[in-house]
């Protein structure tokens, strides 16, 4: 019978145990239960790691360089838009047909110069859509 | 992975990186035996999972609310974090079983003194109450492996507890082990 005392005195000193255990100690156990407790463990430690990482990306500020993971979409566009249309751009398309990518900053600049040309074109299809819908 | 900063290089801690690595490395005895302290932490625990508090320990030593000391073992620094959150988690448990006098079944005036005295429910008092009853099970014909574990329990040297049960050296150490082994054997999760 177990004498009194608080319950986590017990607990400390089965932990006390439990980390001097050797190897030796801990593979006399069942290999199946070993080998599945390790396999969850490690299924925790890689929830926890993928948390950590939806953490990271979350808090990552916006960079005005490009990131590791590649040109980005806006420079994607680009390229493909003065490979298509070079008098868009000419000082563009011969950065990028050199081989070379232009700046964050540059391509921002460009995709704005662009954006502003396109809402302050006419839209005619729009238009026609709308005069449809009125009648 | 990125270099400790100054700071942590400076105080002897490990950087968050290598504690990721570290995390990602772990090998299968050490997972095996977190996997055991956790479920350790939880005997006696009301509505704690030994996953949840092996998750939350990861968790807060990954983003930095623990910091690792450079000089403590992983396994041992996630120990010590697992009964830190036990220990909050158990606030209200402090289920003085000692104002029992002895612990001995059917003794109803003594856990009614202890609900009288502390917020202790009757559930955490019915878990403790369970966590002491497995693992008398567990040292059932064992009896000096008890005795030596009551008294690492209380606290008690080595040089005390051989003296107190009239075990050698030897004996003792090979009693020691006896009960490592019990408790690796029963701690390992039956249910994954």
């Amino acid at each position: 019978m177990i004498k009194t005392y608080h319950p986590e005195q017990l607990i400390d000193a089965m932990e006390a145990m439990i980390l001097a255990a050797d190897a030796d100690d801990l593979l006399s156990a069942p290999a199946e239960r070993l080998s599945a407790a390790a396999l969850e463990v490690r299924e925790i430690a890689g929830r926890s790691l993928a948390a950590r990482a939806d953490r990271a990306n979350v808090a990552q500020p916006r960079k005005s360089g490009r990131s590791s993971r590649g040109p980005g979409p806006l420079m994607d566009y680009l390229k493909r838009l003065v490979a298509a249309r070079p008098e868009v751009s000419p000082n563009l398309a011969a950065a990028f047909a050199a081989g070379k990518s232009p700046s964050q900053e540059e391509a921002e600049a460009l995709a704005v110069e662009l954006l502003k040309a396109r809402l302050s074109s006419p839209k005619p299809g729009r238009k026609r859509r709308t005069e449809g819908s009125r009648r | 992975m990125n270099p400790p900063t100054l700071k942590e290089a400076a105080s002897g801690f490990v950087s968050t990186d290598e504690v990721a690595a570290a995390l990602a490395e772990l090998s299968t005895v050490d997972s095996a035996r977190l996997a055991q302290l956790a479920r350790l932490r939880c005997l006696g625990a009301v509505g704690l999972e030994w996953q949840d508090l092996l998750h939350e320990a990861f968790i807060r030593v990954l983003d930095g609310r623990r910091r690792w000391p450079r000089d403590v073992p992983f396994v041992a620094f996630v120990a010590q974090s697992m009964r830190s959150i036990a220990s909050e988690t158990r606030q209200a448990d402090l289920v003085e079983f000692g104002a029992l006098g002895e612990h001995e079944s059917g003794d109803e005036q003594g856990i009614a003194n202890v609900l009288a005295r502390t917020d202790i429910t009757p559930e955490r008092e019915m878990a403790g109450r369970q966590m002491l009853l497995e693992i008398e099970a567990l040292f059932a014909g064992d009896a000096i492996g008890l005795a030596v574990l009551e008294g690492m329990a209380r606290g008690d040297s080595a040089g005390e507890v051989q003296a107190q049960l009239g075990l050698d050296p030897t004996a003792y150490a090979s009693t020691l082990r006896r009960i490592r082994r019990r408790l690796t054997s029963y701690l390992l999760p039956t249910e994954v």
